[in-house]
């Protein structure tokens, strides 16, 4: 009879995950250079610990006082002492070092789970990084995205997002987004931080969002806004104090929302609040996943109803999957283009994908 | 990953086969074969212990006695402790009431920590987890478990937990209104920071149990959680559960809930159950009765009075062939 042997943690994988670390830089060159060196110490340090760990007399805490020859060198050429060495991952460290991004002059050292990591910001404090928060503060960075909306498609564009924003609400809401969002490569995940953290505010033409967001997502993000022609794109690593002052910039838009037909949405929870019933729904394009009897049968059971046409009064305008021009793949119809026109003057028709629609609930 | 001031794994017989287990890092080593066959179980796994039944909250699903009087003192928890690490426990799971309330709770965590080679967890409403409390408790403890309330600032105790590095999990009880904001309270916390949630069964008279369409919705849900959290939250399944959720992935399968065998209870009025919602404890005086009483209860398959109970046949445990299913989780190492 075979020896089983079973392993697992009764605790989970410890809650320190998430680790980040942003710094800033002189220019975009010296923190692409930092990252590059980065990059070079980790794969050298991962290979030299895990080295030593496979004598079988090197005790796992011995990992905590390890200083590798390579975490030597890179603290001697910044004339750094290391006070605990550094580590991270569960049983290896090579293949799984920790993610290194740079966005502009802003460098992003990102890791699930790390020891050591507050030494490494030191480090990078005197290899001349200036460090955006603390240091190693805990999640993903804080990407704070501005842009002007693409020419064409700059509302339904900027609904698609605050679709993104406002329905981070059930597992399969998320996989559909990024299925078909990885279609073009383009995976977001689900962002990494609290939904408080999101801001979003559409000025006129102008789009200013903060988004928690795993690093390794950002370079998405950005082919994500070039491919839909996003204008003077501005992409950085927000501070918390930048997310407090958007909250409070939202909340005055909020307010004067009805005098300038401004629009702000300021939390992705917010969508906690729209109530399906008692709305009047109105379908366009071809949809994928239900013929228009079945999409108008569920309307009717969210307790809403099926209106004939565009108008102002109009609630919800559910646009087809199939070619659908929210996602940038077929030409606008005469009733979307009408709901624009419409909300352009003041209506407020809320325009959204059928998997958005597919996605609500009744209260 | 942590560190600890010890090292070793440490080693629990079970029936045939052997249970390690590092504290430090809740690392679990379970061996089993023919070189294991003849080993015995003589001593249970974890102790859950009400240190009292005082609490700043009046929950109507509690299900503690609230006219049984505490029956500990600091010292003598203390010296609780020493036994049961003593006797081979691995874990002590403390409890309540609100064990935060109990006087000293800080120093005696530290201590039995410091004195003993037991994994201190504690199951607590969050309401009394302040800084100061969580820096006391520093290195001191395996996992702190957070009872979700409606009416409690949750978020703030979990950005708390979080910022102090604490090992943390929530325990989430699964009632037919939770259930329809399950996956959007899982996707907050999960980005939050919160890396393992406990789904409590519910055990009671009230209407809060879940129907067989609920049960089914939250069997498939789990599924697709499992899949979708994987290796960013850990989802666990209360032992009451039993039978009852067939598709859930889970680590291993045992219909039975191994109440009075892999744990046992302890009550704040110094009695011993199979399970925190069994009754009729029974009394001891002096420590030294507790591996007579717990060989006496490890057979008997004590069962909780109380609808949702695994034991009752309506709740899982009766309804199974013996022939207990497989069911690995599909991250699970064998090794053989």
């Amino acid at each position: 009879m075979a020896l089983e042997i079973y392993e697992w943690n009764s605790f989970s994988c410890n809650n320190s995950s998430d680790y980040r670390l942003v710094a800033k830089f002189d220019d975009p060159k010296a923190a692409a250079a930092m990252k590059k060196e980065l990059d070079k110490f980790f794969a050298k340090h991962a290979e030299q610990l895990d080295e030593l760990n496979e004598d079988p007399d090197f005790d796992y805490d011995d990992f905590f006082d390890t200083i590798s020859d390579a975490a030597q060198k890179i603290g001697k050429k910044y004339d750094f002492k290391w006070k605990e060495g550094l580590i991270w991952g569960d049983d290896c460290l090579s293949d799984d070092e920790p993610g290194t991004w740079v966005v502009g002059d802003t460098l992003v050292v990102y890791h699930t789970y790390m020891g050591g990591f507050g030494e490494l910001s030191k480090l990078l404090a005197k290899a001349g990084g200036t460090l955006v928060e603390k240091g190693d503060e805990r999640g993903a960075p804080i990407v704070w995205v501005e842009l002007d909306l693409p020419a064409k498609n700059g509302e339904a564009f900027a609904r698609e997002l605050v679709d993104f924003f406002e329905q981070r609400h059930s597992v399969e809401w998320l996989h559909e987004w990024n299925t078909r969002i990885q279609e073009t490569d383009y995976a977001w995940g689900e962002g990494n931080g609290s939904a408080k953290d999101v801001t979003f505010a559409l000025e006129g033409e102008h789009v200013t969002f903060t988004y928690t967001m795993r690093p390794d997502y950002i370079q998405n993000l950005q082919a994500y806004l070039k491919k839909n022609k996003a204008r003077n794109v501005v992409l950085r690593i927000a501070t918390k104090k930048d997310v407090s002052e958007n909250r409070k910039r939202d909340k005055k838009l909020a307010k004067a929302a009805t005098k300038t037909k401004a629009k702000s949405v300021a939390k992705a929870t917010k969508s906690d609040a729209f109530d399906p019933s008692g709305r009047s729904y109105l379908f366009t394009g071809k949809l994928a996943a239900m013929t228009r009897a079945e999409a108008e049968a569920r309307a009717k059971a969210l307790g809403g109803t099926v209106a004939g046409s565009v108008t102002p009064t109009l609630d919800v305008l559910v646009v087809g999957d199939d070619g659908s021009p929210l996602y940038g793949d077929g030409a606008k119809g005469a009733k979307l283009t009408k709901a624009e026109a419409l909300n352009a003057k003041g209506a407020s028709i809320r325009v959204i994908s059928e998997t958005a629609f597919l996605g609500l609930k009744k209260k | 990953m942590g560190r600890g001031p010890d090292a070793a794994m440490r080693w629990l017989p079970l029936d045939g086969a052997l249970l390690g287990f590092d504290r430090r890092t809740g690392r679990n080593v379970l061996m089993r074969g023919g070189e294991t066959a003849h080993l015995v179980q003589a001593a249970p796994r974890v102790v859950q212990m009400a240190l009292t039944n005082a609490c700043n909250k009046t929950c109507g699903f509690c299900y503690r006695p609230l006219e049984a009087r505490s029956g500990w003192t600091f010292d003598e928890v203390l010296a609780f402790g020493h036994f049961l690490s003593a006797w081979g426990v691995l874990e002590l799971a403390l409890g309540g009431g609100e064990p935060t309330v109990f006087p000293r709770f800080a120093e005696l965590v530290r201590r039995l920590h410091d004195e003993t080679a037991l994994a201190i967890n504690f199951t607590t409403n969050g309401t009394r987890l302040t800084d100061a409390l969580l820096d006391e408790l520093a290195g001191r403890v395996g996992q702190i478990q957070v009872s979700v309330y409606d009416d409690e600032d949750l978020d703030g105790t979990i950005r708390r937990l979080v910022s102090h590095r604490a090992r943390f999990g929530l325990n989430y009880l699964v009632t037919p209104r939770r259930l329809r904001t399950l996956d959007a309270d899982l996707l907050r916390w999960s980005a939050m920071g919160v890396r393992d949630v406990l789904l409590l069964s519910y055990k009671g008279d009230e209407a809060l149990h879940l129907s067989a369409d609920e049960l089914r919705d939250l069997d498939a849900r789990i599924v697709r959680l499992h899949e979708h959290f994987a290796g960013r939250l850990q989802l666990k399944l209360d032992v009451c559960w039993s039978t009852r959720l067939p598709s859930a992935p889970q680590l291993f399968f045992d219909a039975d809930c191994r109440a009075g065998s892999l744990f046992l209870s302890v009550t704040s009025d110094r009695k011993v159950l199979s399970c925190s919602f069994a009754k009729d404890g029974i009394p001891f005086e002096r420590f030294e009765e507790l591996p007579a009483i717990y060989a006496a209860l490890k057979p008997g398959k004590q069962v909780a009075p109380l609808p949702g109970c695994a034991r009752l046949p309506a709740f899982g445990g009766a309804l199974v062939p013996s022939a207990a299913r497989p069911r690995q989780h599909p991250e699970l190492r064998i090794v053989e």
